[in-house]
């Protein structure tokens, strides 16, 4: 190589290289260097080892947080997929109105995420609320509850916001899928008397079983790192039963200046996401050998 | 058969869209209505459009200064994403040099970095700095985060590029610097343009990152404005919707105009995040 040609690859990544370096990679070690330290505030820093990571794991509302961002995996999978995945076949039908139907769809994703927290706070608000609103005049009174306020209902109701804000992703993403799948396969089980349901039993799903998956493993991934909605709905609260890992680390770090504390939960938040993301990888590389 | 199989499929469609974008259509119509109207029944549509309560938003000065942020925010940012990603992924893509593949590499890993494990450093490295509360901070902390995904898409675009192409230009006399600046990105608009919108579309919706670098009512974001509106007005409920109608519409707008870039644009970030 010559020279010149040796500087020019110097240049070319000295910008990208130094900001990863500097805003990515090194705040990671430092992070992980920080959770070794008791560390309140402007108070001298102590070093003290695992003693973080020990008092962590006896923290009932980590286990808490842990146990929630289970959930909303869960509830993640459960509800935005299939949704996602019906909505993907119905709008694959070339009609007219499939192009609006698919741009509404896919609108919230459009959104911020602080604009649809607020959005849904006068949803679900108790008092003009538009749900307990409809069930006044379907005749559901007694169902009707502060959703983001009771304790019972908070995590739930913003799981029931992350489905709308978040479907249209896997819609979209199913969409691509399905309209990759050669049509011919379908003319001929039309002409063996395969009826709609059984086309989508037997061609469409075994298909596009692959992308399913990615989508699950990406909700997953997406899921263990979860602040946004929550943050603007209930942060985390009340009585921390929406709390997740994120708003814990931040409350922690940022709302009570527990350093060190604040660093050792984003450390386990870091470790369980790339252990999910690993996983992911994997999966997508197996896919293309 | 045929006819029946269309008629049910529409008012499936119908159904589900509707619920699906009632929300919308209710934060369309609803800020035109009062307080006191949306009380009394939050369901029905206005009788006579009611325009106060934007003119109050309009006239709280940090909302309309925070659309401001955002715009100076997303622009820079994104323009300095394109312009460093577009280089590394140049040089990851045509040249052969010591340490490519673990640079590369590395450079992936940051996919899969959630943003909650360098919050505190930065945060501490801000305020040594005396970056903290200035857009600078987040235009940084975003340009970075925007890299990896960036380098990964282009580099793949730039691979596809004929060899032959450059080889003739090289023939010419045309250094490296020109082959990229005007072989390589005017051939690779599409790409780029993806790698743009996506960018803009997160950076312009970030909340965590605004929410701990950015902290006076001057400073805020689209995001935090809307969100520190909702805590103070959020009794006044037809001017805070009025609010997240102005914020979030332009964006809307632009949506509707562009949407096949748009949703190939972000599908093509997450797919790879």
């Amino acid at each position: 190589m010559l020279l010149k040609e040796k500087r020019l690859v110097v240049f070319f990544l000295l910008p990208s290289g130094m900001l990863y370096l500097a805003i990515i990679i090194f705040p990671v070690f430092q992070t992980l260097y920080f959770s070794l330290f008791k560390w309140k505030g402007a108070l001298p820093q102590q070093y003290i080892g695992i003693l973080n990571y020990i008092k962590l794991f006896s923290d009932p509302i980590f286990w808490v947080a842990i146990k929630n961002n289970i959930y909303v995996v869960i509830g993640s999978i459960i509800t935005q997929i299939p949704l996602g995945l019906f909505m993907a076949i119905l709008l694959t039908r070339q009609r007219r109105g499939t192009g609006i139907f698919r741009t509404i769809c896919f609108s919230p994703m459009i959104m911020s995420e602080v604009a649809v927290g607020v959005l849904w706070c006068f949803i679900y608000n108790p008092i003009y609320g538009l749900l307990n609103e409809l069930l006044k005049i379907l005749g559901l009174n007694n169902f009707a509850t502060a959703w983001l306020g009771n304790p019972n209902t908070s995590l739930f109701s913003v799981i029931g916001t992350m489905i709308w804000r978040f479907f249209g992703f896997y819609m979209i993403l199913f969409i691509a899928a399905i309209e990759g799948i050669p049509s011919q396969l379908y003319e001929a089980a039309e002409i063996d008397g395969a009826n709609a349901r059984q086309q989508i039993l037997y061609i469409t799903l075994p298909i596009i079983k692959r992308t399913i998956k990615v989508a699950i493993l990406l909700a997953i991934v997406g899921s263990l790192k979860y602040f946004g909605l929550i943050w603007v709905m209930t942060l985390g609260g009340p009585y921390h039963s929406s709390e997740l890992m994120a708003t814990y680390m931040y409350k922690k770090a940022f709302t009570e200046m527990r350093i060190g504390y604040g660093a050792s939960i984003a450390v386990i938040l870091f470790l369980i996401a790339s252990i999910a993301a690993i996983f992911v990888l994997k999966f997508l590389l197996r896919k293309n050998r | 058969m045929k006819r029946i199989h269309a008629i049910s499929w529409y008012i499936i469609t119908m159904i589900t869209t509707s619920i699906i974008g009632y929300p919308l259509l209710w934060l369309i119509y609803s800020p035109f209505k009062t307080n006191k109207d949306i009380f009394k029944n939050p369901w029905s549509l206005p009788t006579y459009l009611n325009f106060s309560s934007f003119k109050e938003v309009l006239s709280t000065g940090n909302f309309m200064n925070s659309y401001i942020n955002s715009l100076i925010i997303t622009t820079i940012s994104v323009t300095l994403i394109l312009l460093f990603s577009s280089m590394a992924a140049y040089v990851f893509s045509k040249y052969e040099f010591r340490g490519k593949e673990i640079i590369f590499i590395t450079f992936l890993g940051g996919l899969m970095i959630p943003q909650q494990s360098v919050l505190l450093p930065l945060y501490i490295l801000f305020r040594k700095l005396g970056l903290l509360d200035t857009l600078t901070s987040t235009i940084l902390v975003y340009i970075a985060f925007g890299l990896p995904i960036s380098i990964f898409i282009l580099k793949y675009f730039f691979d596809e590029i004929p060899r032959e192409l450059e080889d003739a230009a090289k023939v010419d006399g045309c250094s490296p610097l020109k082959i990229y600046w005007s072989i390589i990105v005017p051939m690779s608009t599409p790409a780029l343009l993806t790698v743009g919108i996506y960018n803009a579309v997160v950076i312009w919706n970030d909340f965590i990152f605004a929410l701990i670098f950015l902290s006076s009512p001057e400073k805020r974001t689209i995001s935090l404005g809307i969100w520190s509106f909702s805590n103070i007005q959020g009794i006044n409920i037809s001017a805070t919707l009025a609010a997240l109608n102005i914020a979030t519409f332009p964006l809307l707008i632009i949506y509707f105009i562009f949407q096949r870039k748009i949703i190939s644009g972000m599908m093509a970030g997450a797919l790879k995040g």
